[in-house]
């Protein structure tokens, strides 16, 4: 009967570690949509310094979380992640107008891996 | 490093779920025993995979497997929608044309587990169950089955089972408590047999203190 209780535990300890990561995962992700958003708008009302700088905010909001993102993320997405933000601030430094394309790229693999992770069918099947 | 933690979890989560996964297999110990081997794998092979990726599945489906076992243990409904029940494939000395249909058990089949049970005569059998294991079982008719020492009215000396005294030049303490020996008795034995503990490669004794030995080869 230890071994059957045991079970049970691990299964809803797994259950509640799958939903804190989850959390965990989404506010991540806010966190770092948030300041890019605020890049965008600065972006868009032409103040660069203000972009740069929310831009760097999201970047370390993103830096901060490797040891759990090494963790519990696939390296490619880490990667891909990784990519388009220096894409991003490299065409942010630039002033060039692919800077639209750079911000929607890292949104959508933001999504992406919060879409991946999430309990929903099309992640599941 | 991965290998390492993957292996010895492995290792430790099939002895918790028991002998049964090692021997024969209902249909769910068989396909977590395969599904936990290829689940361990991916993480090995796939650097950039998480580990967790592998390991939290293995433990979901070592969890899964514990219950659905003592579940099964418990329920008898259960255990027959989950594994099955026993096919009758003879019953009587007459093979169920029908029931070997259903489980898709082919005459060569049958023949085959025929003679790796020794079994020449078909008209021998009495019965043969098709185990949820996927194993056949042949009973045969009492008078086919070879005599037993009681039928002979021979008298069978009790042995008992060997236990493993000496293993390797080492002495299992425990064994020889069990035993009902002591060292006295174990060095006496060795003494008879001309060699010293050390160079035992096996000693195993009986209930009747029925004794084995084996030195080891020079080489060893």
């Amino acid at each position: 009967m230890k071994r059957e209780l045991v079970a049970i535990a691990l299964l809803i300890l797994m259950l509640g570690f799958l939903f804190g990561n989850l959390r965990f995962l989404g506010d991540l992700v806010e966190e770092v949509e948030s300041a890019l958003g605020r890049s965008a708008a600065a972006w868009e009302r032409g103040d660069r310094q203000l972009a740069v700088s929310e831009m760097e905010t999201a970047m370390e909001a993103w830096h901060s979380a490797a040891e759990y993102a090494h963790i519990m993320l696939r390296q490619g997405e880490i990667d891909a992640v990784s990519d388009a933000f220096f894409d991003l601030s490299a065409a942010l430094r630039e002033g060039e107008e692919k800077s639209t394309d750079a911000y929607l790229r890292l949104y959508y693999h933001l999504d992406s891996i919060e879409r991946m992770d999430a309990l929903r069918l099309s992640s599941i099947f | 490093m991965r290998t390492l933690i993957l292996y010895f979890s492995l290792l430790l989560f099939l002895r918790l779920l028991g002998k049964r996964q090692l021997g024969e297999m209902e249909l769910s110990e068989f396909l977590v025993a395969s599904l936990i081997a290829d689940l361990a794998a991916n993480p090995l092979q796939d650097i950039g995979m998480p580990m967790l990726n592998g390991i939290i599945p293995i433990v979901t489906l070592f969890c899964c497997e514990m219950l659905i076992s003592t579940l099964s243990m418990r329920s008898v409904r259960l255990r027959a929608f989950l594994f099955g029940k026993p096919s009758l494939l003879i019953f009587h000395g007459r093979i169920d044309q029908r029931e070997m249909r259903q489980n898709r058990f082919t005459l060569d089949e049958l023949m085959q587990e025929m003679r790796s049970q020794g079994v020449r005569d078909l008209s021998t059998v009495e019965y043969a169950f098709l185990e949820t294991s996927g194993k056949l079982s042949i009973l045969l008719y009492p008078n086919e089955q070879p005599p037993s020492a009681g039928d002979l009215n021979v008298p069978k000396r009790i042995t008992g089972f060997p236990r493993i005294l000496v293993s390797d030049g080492r002495l299992i303490r425990e064994n020889l408590i069990k035993s009902g020996h002591d060292e006295r008795w174990l060095a006496k034995q060795l003494v008879l047999r001309g060699c010293e503990l050390g160079e035992v490669f096996l000693l195993t004794v009986d209930d009747a203190s029925q004794v084995y030995c084996a030195k080891k080869e020079r080489n060893t």
